[in-house]
């Protein structure tokens, strides 16, 4: 999967992955509420989206329907950030994630259990 | 004023305002290059002329001419018949708007007419397209929950302020008139609250000092005047002189130590690409060490230094940016209605209620002729270069001509009075002869002596012909 995605592009799919699928309207017209976009920057943006295989359209009513899921584009970026910037190793992603000190002590515990179910 | 004779004018006002920079740039407040850069940018756009004792093109010798070229300038003037009416509506008494009068025949060809506005279109074309793909990426930029930017925002006085994210940009920009946006990258350190301080301070900056529409003004001016090459100038130092202007806001802005911070702050972000001909505002790399070698030199706000540079201002201003005063004279714009009305003064007209000497020349009408055609028009020419009369540019039947192929003038004083009605026509070398139109005559008989675009008849023994003067020779 190697869709790259603006965060513009993005913040319409965040709407598709939360709400389901719904007319091109309904995303402008929660957009515009939410950060201030107009009719036409929205419907633009989708149009990238589905230019990019990320939306399908269908009709009637410009019906926008999700091609790819938001844990597909998180593996996909993460992937990406690993190979660019950790070299090819995510232990390294690791060691910059659990040194930065942003991870609570429950989330690190969270991430043990994870591991122990993975064996 | 016509546009070259503004584009030359602009010209040296550019000039002057350069070697200016060049010499004091870091000792002056950098609102005086702004302001500067402006008055020049508005002498380039508005025809508009300031006559003025102070002016310098007064020092220049054909500044105010002798009655002899005054001749030559209205025999030019009437010759060419087809006149620009800038140019004709702007004929003065200084040697500029004679130049630009002779030099009329440049923009009159029409091969470089058509060069000259295809040079404005395809600026004003590049300039329009730029802004409109930049904006279709700033539209889709996102707001921020920054807690840094949020409390940044709050401690203004402006209601409203946008501040969003884009993540198509490397370096802060601002724009938009009249709902600015400042657009931070993505791809900054959001950590680092001291540069975000002064980043948003900056690009406030440019709001505050109305930047987007000034880029807009002197975008146009350059569009306008896109065949001189001092413009250019002009549009790239006013638009780093925005920048150290913002600069020197932010600097003062702050305390103690802010000069040196601020600079650290620019130089974290030197990586950061320049455009050269962007509309927008934003920090650029290039200019980056003028712009840290001014702001090491900013200096505390002083009344003297303001008192200067608001004197430098007025000063360059005058000096340059007016046009030559003649003699005693009050000035008149040549009148915008009716095509190449030209009205000439050299001395002060007469006050309201004054009366005008009522001596007439031959009548109303070239019925009652009195006196030789010479006479007439050495007579008529006095009159009109007091200011109390004027030559109207007329077809065979004595009414006012727009179509611009003048064959005949009328020289009319302030209370209508017709004191002359004459034919012209032109010879090769460009001299206007001037005949008297007889009362009797018949349109169809007209006979010319080589009209410049060769229409009409050309008969060399038509004894009126061979019986004038030419205006050159009326003269002192």
């Amino acid at each position: 999967m190697s869709i790259k995605l603006f965060d513009s592009e993005l913040k319409v799919m965040d709407v598709l992955w939360k709400e389901g699928g719904m007319t091109a309207k309904k995303i402008s017209d929660l957009l515009k509420e939410e950060i201030g976009w107009n009719m036409n920057t929205t419907y633009t943006v989708i149009k990238k989206c589905i230019a990019k295989g990320a939306i399908e359209r269908s009709e009637p009513n410009f019906m926008c329907r999700a091609l790819i899921s938001k844990q597909e584009v998180q593996a996909a970026e993460a992937e990406e950030l690993v190979g660019k910037l950790f070299d090819g190793s995510p232990n390294l992603l690791f060691a910059s994630l659990l040194g930065s000190g942003k991870i609570s002590g429950e989330q690190i515990e969270k991430l043990r259990q994870m591991i122990d179910e993975m064996k | 004023m016509g546009l070259l004779h503004r584009s030359m004018t602009g010209a040296v006002l550019i000039l002057a305002v350069f070697l200016l920079r060049a010499l004091a740039l870091r000792r002056l407040p950098k609102v005086t290059f702004w302001v500067l850069w402006m008055v020049a940018a508005v002498r380039l756009l508005f025809p508009f002329s300031i006559p003025s004792r102070l002016s310098l093109y007064n020092l220049f010798p054909f500044s105010a001419p002798s009655r002899l070229s005054l001749y030559k300038l209205v025999a030019k003037a009437v010759q060419d018949g087809t006149l620009e009416h800038d140019i004709a509506g702007s004929v003065q008494l200084d040697g500029m708007a004679w130049w630009a009068v002779q030099k009329g025949d440049f923009l009159r060809s029409t091969a470089l007419k058509t060069v000259y506005f295809a040079g404005c279109a395809l600026l004003g074309a590049y300039f329009l397209a730029s802004y409109f793909s930049w904006w279709k990426k700033f539209r889709v930029a996102l707001p921020t929950q920054h807690t840094g930017v949020g409390q940044w925002a709050g401690k203004q006085k402006r209601a409203g302020l946008f501040v969003r994210v884009l993540d198509q940009i490397k370096s802060p920009l601002t724009y938009g008139i009249f709902r600015p946006v400042i657009l931070l990258p993505k791809a900054m350190d959001w950590e680092d609250g001291e540069t975000l301080t002064y980043i948003l301070d900056h690009e406030y900056a440019h709001i505050r000092h109305g930047d987007a529409l000034a880029k807009v003004i002197f975008a146009v001016a350059l569009c306008m005047h896109w065949f001189n090459p001092a413009v250019w100038v002009m549009y790239f130092l006013a638009n780093r002189d925005m920048e150290l202007y913002c600069d020197e806001t932010v600097v003062r802005m702050g305390g103690q130590g802010a000069r040196e911070k601020y600079a650290l702050a620019l130089l974290r972000m030197e990586e950061w690409k320049k455009q050269p001909f962007s509309m927008y505002s934003h920090f650029s790399g290039n200019a980056l060490k003028e712009r840290i070698v001014a702001i090491m030199k900013i200096r505390k706000k002083s009344v003297l230094g303001v008192v200067f540079a608001v004197g430098l201002v007025a000063g360059t201003t005058m000096l340059f940016a007016t046009s030559a005063f003649a003699g005693d004279a009050k000035k008149e714009e040549g009148s915008k209605g009716g095509s190449g009305t030209v009205m000439i003064s050299a001395t002060p007209t007469p006050a309201p209620g004054e009366e005008v000497p009522p001596e007439r020349i031959g009548g109303e009408t070239p019925e009652n002729d009195t006196g030789s055609f010479d006479q007439k028009w050495d007579e008529a020419w006095d009159k009109m270069v007091n200011g109390e009369a004027s030559m109207v540019f007329v077809d065979e039947n004595g009414n006012p001509d727009e179509s611009g192929e003048h064959q005949y003038v009328k020289i009319v004083d302030q209370d209508g009075n017709v004191l002359l009605f004459a034919r012209y026509t032109s010879m090769g070398d460009g001299i206007a002869e001037i005949g008297e139109v007889p009362a009797d005559h018949n349109a169809e008989e007209d006979h010319f002596v080589d009209k410049p675009d060769g229409a009409g008849k050309s008969d060399e023994n038509h004894p009126k012909t061979q019986e004038k003067e030419t205006v050159t020779e009326n003269g002192q």
